[in-house]
């Protein structure tokens, strides 16, 4: 045997020269700087097996795909050719976040005040993808929660489940009831769902919480606490291509729960969440319409607000209740600075944004034709580091002055 | 005559300096200033007339007019047997107008070390003889294919190895599509081997040649555990490996002898634009035997460079087993930060080598720590190796030090922030030494625990320079630091020697 058919047996040698596979198949993967997390718990999230064929839209695609589940920190796709197969080795090289990741809360409305705090969210434990996270908020607008998840359990069943402990103290000073109230409500919840695919989940939910107010007139029990068993489903698709400030894709939520209160009739409310966003050349349009429904005798403090941060901006704080509502809004913006990479994770970058917003709440007594719809119109600065979100807004209601909207998330 | 008569003037200071020991294990320093004309380019330690002492060559530049190659010279000082450095008129003539590199070796086989340029006519030598440099004398004439002279530096290439293992070198040089094997018979090199390897650098421009600048580097290490050096040939993204045998030996055959293996780092890799080759703009390859195994092992180290810190800093393993490498890495060891430079030490003493890997942080945090306190926490993580040739993905001891970043700093590996090729208190653990500024080093003492004491920390002095030898001169097993700036044009240079007489 000659040293040339030496060297080409060999199988490990790259004489034929490095040009590029464009669809190379698949031979194995092989997965490098993985501490914690056991190497199937990274895999399994990839939609890729051996013998696939290899294009840079599947690859970037998986890439932004694992990066997307936040539980790592940077990640490297390598493709290594593999001569004697013909086909193509991917190799990944990770490096899992660790530790606690703090991220801060601000805002401020026209009820509440001033309030800030911030979200303190573990990173995988060791193993399991399992994350706890903690909310502490404090101001016009206190807040503890603690929410524990595994978006992953059971294996090829793909079931996700998570449990939700709050205490939450606010101003009830709305319109619907002068002059307001101190609210406290505690709560716990767990729900349990599956994943279909990539897009789309769904689950039910179960919980138990307790409000207490000064307020006894409006409580179910007559005294100061009322409580609460309820039950639900939900569904839950999502095609954005970034959660924190999407580009396109849309996402549709929607959700019904049933209340049975310790004292009083039952009732249930239900939700439908729609939020689009389309690219217009380096812009943005969005899109938005809330609803909500309930049926039965719903308590003052389940009531739902057309003007909020979510909803109707521009208007004070918690303006227009009812036990409905209906709301929509349309978004221009225009990023001024900004870096997007997906596969990167890696956004960042601020710009304007041009808004109007609509929205009616009523009552289930009401007709249809005594739903009176506000509308408002604003501009404002929205700005995004990584996974961080500002804004600074100023909605307009055609009637005198509007309100600003400021605070460390968006409003979709 | 210029330069002796600055050299005249050469040894301006000699004193004792003390330094206050912030541990039991500072050792005394003893410094040393030189002067040459013209500013100093490389000094490279080594024992030239075989007399079992250190001695110095020093390549300088005169500030000569056109051509601005003949002002490069080489000046050599001689360590007598009381330690000192003496020149004795031993001034080489003028560098060889087109010389690009040079080496050191025994080239007529008399026991003496030789200096050998290699330029684009072949390869110039000064011999020493009983007392002096003769020459030049023309050993070979080739026309290599080599980057064009460089003016502004002469760098030394290791082109004179003894790849056959009879202690007499061979010239290896690289050529068209080869390189050429140049052994000596009797008192002449000729032209013996042609290896199938082109490893020099990338082509830029044929007519004129334009190429790289960088060089192969030529390592000769047992690869296939035989117990018979082998020949392995480090290119841009191609290693090349000859065996040693026998045959290779006779071989009488002018066609050209392929490598038995060839890896390529073909990586690509997955950005957002395309794929594209993983080319980061600072990678290091390095062949050595982690395990201790008389089989050479490699690593490969990627940076991100002017990506970061978006894309991961990666040191790959490849572990050399039955004598060749897996094509897919060993391990990868990863960074969160720009890992601008590794070393490869036994920091616990069992024999394997371990992997300390200097880290810089970069990102938001670290901007807001440097805006504020005018400081960058630099951080040396120590890998070591488990028995299973394995290293940990979590460092098993960190180190963390802060200081003020300087100009001349870059981003690059580089000398002056932080070095670990020296003991400096004879404990034969390699001690970590950091310039937190331009007139002193903080020297760490090697630690088996927990990788270097800050307890046992002791200062050495240090002065204006940009240029760093470390190297054992006086061989009481205390590292010595040769400094010179490459900038000044005074041609001053400084030794900081361990004051052996105050050992322990």
């Amino acid at each position: 045997m000659t040293r040339i058919q030496r060297i080409i047996l060999a199988g490990m040698i790259g004489l034929t020269g490095t040009a590029p596979c464009r669809a190379a198949r698949l031979n194995r993967i092989f997965l490098y700087g993985n501490t914690h997390l056991e190497p199937a718990v990274i895999l399994r999230e990839l939609r890729i097996h051996e013998g696939d064929s290899l294009t840079p839209d599947l690859l970037k695609t998986e890439r932004a795909w694992l990066l997307r589940q936040k539980f790592l920190k940077n990640i490297e796709f390598q493709l290594m050719p593999e001569c004697a197969s013909g086909r193509t080795n991917l190799i990944l090289v990770v490096r899992e976040k660790q530790g606690w990741s703090p991220s801060p809360i601000l805002g401020r409305n026209s009820v509440f005040g001033w309030y800030g705090g911030l979200h303190l969210e573990t990173n995988p434990w060791p193993i399991r993808r399992q994350r706890l996270r903690l909310t502490l908020q404090a101001g016009g607008h206190r807040l503890f929660q603690f929410l524990w998840q595994d978006p992953w359990f059971a294996g090829s069943l793909r079931l996700f489940w998570e449990i939700r402990a709050w205490y939450t103290s606010f101003p009830y000073h709305f319109s619907d009831h002068p002059p307001g109230f101190e609210e406290q409500d505690t709560g716990i919840e767990a729900q349990i769902g599956h994943q279909f695919g990539r897009l789309l989940q769904a689950g039910i939910r179960s919980g138990l919480e307790s409000i207490r107010t000064g307020e006894r007139v409006i409580m179910r029990s007559g005294t100061q606490t009322d409580r609460l068993v309820s039950a639900g489903i939900f569904a839950d698709i999502d095609t954005r291509d970034w959660p924190v400030w999407p580009r396109e894709g849309i996402r549709v939520n929607g959700w019904t729960r049933w209340y049975s209160p310790e004292y009083g009739d039952d009732f249930s409310q239900s939700g439908l969440d729609f939020q689009g966003f389309i690219p217009v050349r380096r812009h943005t349009l969005a899109v938005q319409t809330i609803f909500r429904k309930s049926h039965g005798n719903v308590p003052v403090y389940k009531r739902f607000h057309a003007a909020s941060d979510r909803a109707v901006r521009g208007y004070r704080f918690g303006e227009f209740a009812g036990d409905n509502l209906l709301a929509a809004t349309v978004e221009y913006r225009f990023p001024i600075f900004s870096i997007r990479q997906p596969v990167q994770g890696l956004h960042i970058g601020y710009g304007g944004v041009l808004f109007f917003d609509t929205g009616a709440a009523w009552y289930q007594h009401e007709s249809p034709e005594k739903i009176h719809f506000q509308e408002a119109a604003g501009i404002g600065l929205q700005g995004v580091f990584r996974d961080w979100a500002v804004r600074f807004e100023y909605g307009h209601h055609f009637h005198g002055w509007g309100f600003f909207t400021y605070g460390t998330s968006l409003k979709f | 005559m210029t330069i002796v008569r600055a050299f005249c003037t050469g040894l301006l200071i000699s004193r004792i300096f003390a330094v206050s020991p912030a541990g039991s294990a500072s050792p005394d320093w003893r410094i040393e200033d030189f002067a040459l004309e013209g500013r100093i380019d490389d000094i490279t330690v080594s024992d030239l007339n075989h007399d079992c002492r250190y001695d110095l060559l020093v390549i300088h530049h005169i500030p000569a007019p056109v051509p601005a190659y003949t002002s490069r010279r080489i000046t050599l000082l001689l360590q007598d047997e009381t330690g000192q450095f003496i020149h004795k008129g031993h001034r080489l003539p003028a560098v060889p107008d087109k010389a690009v590199c040079y080496d050191l070796a025994d080239a007529d086989n008399d026991g003496d070390t030789d200096i050998l340029f290699l330029t684009s006519g072949g390869v110039t030598a000064f011999l020493w003889g009983d007392s002096s440099f003769s020459g030049p004398d023309h050993l070979i004439t080739y026309r290599p294919r080599i980057p064009e002279a460089d003016p502004a530096s002469l760098p030394r290439w290791r082109f004179a190895r003894d790849i056959t293992g009879d202690a007499a070198p061979e010239l290896i040089l690289p050529g068209p599509d080869e390189l050429a094997v140049f052994i000596r018979t009797g008192n002449r090199y000729s032209p013996s081997r042609h290896l199938w390897s082109h490893p020099a650098g990338r082509i830029i421009q044929e007519n004129p040649l334009i190429m790289e600048s960088r060089l192969p580097v030529l390592a000769v290490c047992d690869f296939n555990r035989d117990s018979i050096p082998d020949f392995l040939v480090t290119g841009r993204d191609v290693v090349d490996v000859f065996l040693m045998h026998d045959q290779w030996i006779h071989h009488t055959d002018s066609t050209l002898i392929p490598p038995d293996f060839r890896y390529r780092r073909d990586f690509q890799a997955v950005q957002s634009a395309s794929w594209e080759p993983v080319r980061p703009p600072r990678d290091r390859l390095r062949l050595h035997d982690l395990n201790r195994d008389n089989a050479v092992d490699m690593l490969i180290s990627q940076t991100p460079g002017a990506a970061f810190p978006y894309r991961i800093s990666q040191l790959q393993i490849y572990i050399n087993r039955d004598g060749r490498f897996d094509k897919i890495p060993d391990q990868i060891l990863t960074s969160d930060h720009m890992a601008v430079d590794f070393r490869l030490r036994d920091m616990n003493g069992d024999g394997l080598e371990d992997v300390i890997l200097f880290h810089l942080p970069a990102g938001l945090t670290q901007g807001i720590k440097l805006v504020l306190t005018q400081k960058l926490t630099h951080r040396v993580s120590i890998h070591l190796m488990r028995p299973d040739y394995s290293y940990q993905q979590i460092p098993d001891a960190d180190f963390q030090f802060r200081r003020k970043p300087l100009l001349s700093d870059g981003l690059s590996p580089n000398a002056w922030i932080h070095s670990l090729e020296g003991d400096f208190n004879g404990d034969n653990l390699p001690d970590l030494m950091i310039a937190p500024d331009e007139k002193r080093f903080i020297v760490y003492p090697g630690h088996r625990k927990t990788g270097f004491s800050k307890k046992d920390r002791f200062e050495i002095p240090s002065s204006g320079f940009t240029g760093l030898c470390i190297q054992d001169i006086n061989e009481d097993r205390i590292s010595d630091l040769i400094l010179w700036d490459q900038k000044n044009p005074s041609g001053r240079f400084r030794l900081v020697i361990s004051h052996h007489s105050e050992r322990p």
